[in-house]
């Protein structure tokens, strides 16, 4: 038997199955071991088709703002076009054409918004959930003070897509600018 | 300038010139994607009938 080797017998473990520091012994089937390859930095272990596997840790997350002012009508629900990305991480929001997040890992995520708008009648944050809204998020009464919302949405992964519109009112714009209009999701868990 | 779909519809019914509870989806659900189409009214669910020259839908 040589040293640091798991012991070979007949019909048993080879001992040349694993080979790196890391590496993990699982059985393929119900009597053939395998060697499941230590991963990457940060990544968690989970279970994808019956078997063990390295995965990311967590899933799509990103945060945008909207770079210039967007004009609107007063009282018309508006999307947003927040546009520029502080990050995205796994390049699931389209800040170019449809401004939405599509992730495309299924799970629960937290989504903030804020927004600054001159409605002198009041601002609302409104969440649409493919395409339609599935709630006012927050409201301000007056203009200038920037208004925040936040709520937990759960995602398929594949086709749930989710936007941030605005309705001013009396008023016609929606403030941009770095840390002014921002949208953001990040993933927390499966469901 | 041209009128906004909000001050057409202000304009025949100026008792909601100040009700912005009115402007609501479950009421007059004024919208736009942001997809080049405009403003449009999505739902009408007023007491009094959708203005002249209005119509719902893009």
């Amino acid at each position: 038997m040589t040293a640091g080797r798991i012991p070979s017998i007949e019909g048993g473990i080879q001992p040349t199955l694993l080979s790196t520091t890391g590496d993990i012994m699982y059985a393929s089937s119900a009597s053939n071991p395998a060697r499941l390859a230590i991963g990457s930095s940060a990544q968690v272990l989970t279970v994808a088709s019956g078997i063990p596997s390295w995965a990311t840790a967590t899933g799509p997350t990103f945060n945008a703002y909207l770079s210039s002012n967007q004009t609107v009508t007063s009282n018309v629900i508006t999307k947003v076009q927040i546009n520029t990305e502080e990050y995205d991480l796994g390049s699931c929001y389209d800040n170019a054409t449809n401004y939405r997040f599509t992730p495309t890992t299924a799970g629960i995520y937290q989504v903030n918004i804020t927004v600054q708008a001159n409605g002198s009648s009041g601002t609302t944050i409104w969440l649409y959930k493919n395409g339609a809204s599935i709630g006012e998020l927050a409201r301000t009464a007056g203009a200038g003070s920037p208004i925040s919302g936040s709520r937990f949405v759960t995602m398929n992964g594949t086709t749930d897509y989710i936007e941030f519109f605005a309705q001013v009112a009396s008023g016609t714009i929606v403030y941009g600018g770095q840390g002014t209009t921002i949208f953001g999701a990040a993933y927390l868990r499966s469901n | 300038m041209a009128q906004s779909l909000t001050d057409k519809i202000v304009e025949t019914y100026p008792e909601l010139a100040e009700d912005f509870s009115a402007f609501h989806p479950d009421r007059i659900y004024l919208r736009n994607d942001s997809d080049g189409a405009g403003d449009y009214i999505e739902a009408w669910n007023y007491l009094k009938p959708l203005p002249a020259g209005l119509k719902l839908g893009k």
